[in-house]
């Protein structure tokens, strides 16, 4: 299950807030399906009323049945599951009582015969876990077997959190680049994808690798090529000459780096369906693409399945856009992390209609694909280090989401080639975002 | 396009296209389409096709599963995600208004194949 930032900074301090009965909030959800097994993603919270609760002994919170009827039209309207969240205070391992099994047993078989395409769930939270039941759609079975994944202030917390002993826990919260037991697991549990596998993407896979990254997931459908070599170290002339695939390469790259890290190339184009179905099941996504329209089709699949997108790229400016011969006016970078919930590409006006419209040669967007083509007959630059710059801040950005190392990823990092210099730049949600309201947290369409 | 004309050109599909689905996606209600047929002379002779329905637009968008070749070249098209899925899109300038139906915006869609 994910929560999105924005949602727990208020789910947190609800369910803990003292009262009279046991604070209750509905998280409204939908989800998506990987092989790995469902994500149900809450998109909206509702904090109910003190009128719709009853006093009942034995209960810590009982509602009316009225508001659980309201609720489920909401649901229902929306094409939405419930989840019921509460509290547990003291334990760290928390676990649920024998009244919270009770009422799932009663109330989530009841939203399934209103709500049947969508999950339905009791979680019950803890200081450091979570615990609950969950009925999946077209299943009978409730089931137990749940994490939890929300998104703090710059990084990700997944509950329960993996076991490990207390020594090493303070050594972690202490110390939490120091390549011991916790940050060890943290890194061999993650999968990250890497799309776009040419000068930064290579140089970003790399250096997962050199960290133990559990599973990297490399998408790029080309093969290697010339141009390739001056952006990049991963790839050398054998590649060239074999005409291997990119991520067919890389793979053997990673290999000879960490032969423990698993590297699945998946040789296709976003957003081909491979792509997408191998991105739903990451972690975190980096981004090496070298077009809006990409980074638009990115932007859209992290934010429909709750993933935290890094975006990298790198552009060479000259003065006369027009003339080949023209000096060179700036080469410039970006580097910018969006965390579920925080501010994403559409929110800091990186990604624009007017901007993607303009890309694609004014002319409809089914025509990018030749436009792009004729802008790329430019010869390649030597750029390799300036992305090798790029993809370390993504990696480092990387290890924020997984390792919780420094205080915010609240900046977009702009980077001047030409000066040598990273000028950190304020980001903002824009609350009137439409990718934010209408795709965060979407998931799958309900058909029906 | 109003909610009402939205409604309308739902149900609309669903009776139109035997096993149509739709879903509310955001703003969007999306219809999916299992097989729309493109005309003779295209390989594949069908498709699946997708019609999104957006209230701040003033006709729906739509897309198919496979750009079909005509004539043995396929014409110039793009990839788009729209519901989290991915599906291909192509321009053509068809003139349609509310108070047409929907059959007619997909029939006449697809006529860009012709």
């Amino acid at each position: 299950m994910r929560v999105p930032s924005h949602l727990w900074e208020q789910l947190w301090p609800e369910v803990r807030r003292p009262g009279e009965h046991e604070p209750v909030v509905f998280g409204l959800v939908s989800h998506g399906v990987t092989p790995r097994g469902t994500i149900i993603l809450v998109r909206e919270l509702v904090m109910p009323p003190p009128t719709a609760f009853v006093r009942a002994a034995g209960h810590g919170a009982k509602w009316t049945g009225a508001y659980n009827i309201a609720l489920l039209n909401e649901t229902l309207e929306r094409g939405l599951g419930i989840v019921i969240f509460h509290y547990h205070p003291g334990r760290a391992d928390v676990q649920f009582s024998g009244d919270d099994e009770a009422s799932a047993r009663q109330l989530l078989p009841a939203f399934q015969v209103v709500a049947p395409g969508r999950p339905h769930g009791s979680i019950v939270l803890g200081e450091s876990s979570a615990t609950g039941l969950i009925l999946l759609p077209n299943s009978s079975t409730l089931t137990g077997e749940i994490s939890l994944r929300f998104f703090g202030d710059g990084n990700v917390v997944t509950f329960p959190r993996s076991k490990a002993k207390p020594e090493d826990l303070l050594l972690h919260r202490r110390q939490p680049l120091v390549a011991a037991a916790v940050s060890k697991s943290r890194l061999k549990d993650a999968t990250i994808a890497v799309v776009g596998l040419s000068g930064g993407g290579t140089q970003v896979a790399t250096q997962l690798a050199a960290l133990g990254v559990g599973e990297i997931i490399g998408i790029d459908a080309q093969r290697v090529t010339g141009d390739n070599l001056v952006a990049t170290d991963a790839f050398g002339w054998a590649d060239i000459l074999l005409s291997r695939r990119k991520a067919t390469a890389l793979r053997s790259k990673i290999w000879w780096i960490n032969r423990r890290v698993r590297f699945t190339p998946v040789n296709a184009l976003v957003p081909e369906r491979p792509a997408i179905e191998a991105l739903k099941r990451a972690d975190a996504v980096i981004g090496c693409v070298n077009n809006l329209k990409s980074r638009a089709d990115l932007q859209e699949i992290a934010w429909r399945y709750c993933i935290p997108y890094i975006d990298i790229g790198l552009g060479l400016y000259p003065l006369d856009p027009d003339d080949e011969l023209s000096e060179i006016a700036a080469i410039s970078g970006n580097v910018f992390a969006a965390v579920p919930g925080g501010p994403c590409l559409w929110c800091t006006g990186f990604l624009t209609q007017e901007k993607l419209e303009k890309e694609a040669g004014n002319a409809n967007r089914s025509y990018l694909r030749t436009t792009l083509s004729q802008n790329n007959r430019r010869p390649a630059a030597y750029v390799s280090s300036f992305n090798g710059v790029l993809a370390a801040l993504a990696v480092s950005d990387a290890l924020q989401l997984l390792l919780g190392y420094a205080p915010s990823l609240s900046v977009r990092k702009q980077y001047d080639a030409l000066s040598g210099t990273i000028a950190e730049i304020a980001v903002q949600k824009n609350p009137a975002c439409p990718k934010c309201s209408d795709v965060l947290a979407a998931g799958e369409p309900l058909w029906q | 396009m109003t909610q009402e004309s939205i409604e309308r050109l739902t149900a609309e599909l669903k009776e139109s296209y035997r096993g149509a689905v739709s879903a509310k996606d955001g703003m969007l209600m999306l219809v999916r389409l299992p097989e729309v047929h493109f005309p003779p002379g295209c390989q594949p002779e069908s498709t699946e096709a997708l019609v999104a329905l957006d209230p701040t637009k003033p006709k729906p968008d739509f897309y198919i599963r496979v750009v079909p070749a005509t004539r043995g070249t396929q014409p110039q098209h793009g990839t788009a995600v729209v519901g989290g899925d991915n599906w291909c899109t192509y321009s053509f300038n068809l003139r349609w208004t509310e108070d047409h139906t929907a059959l007619q915006f997909v029939e006449g869609m697809l006529r860009r194949f012709a």
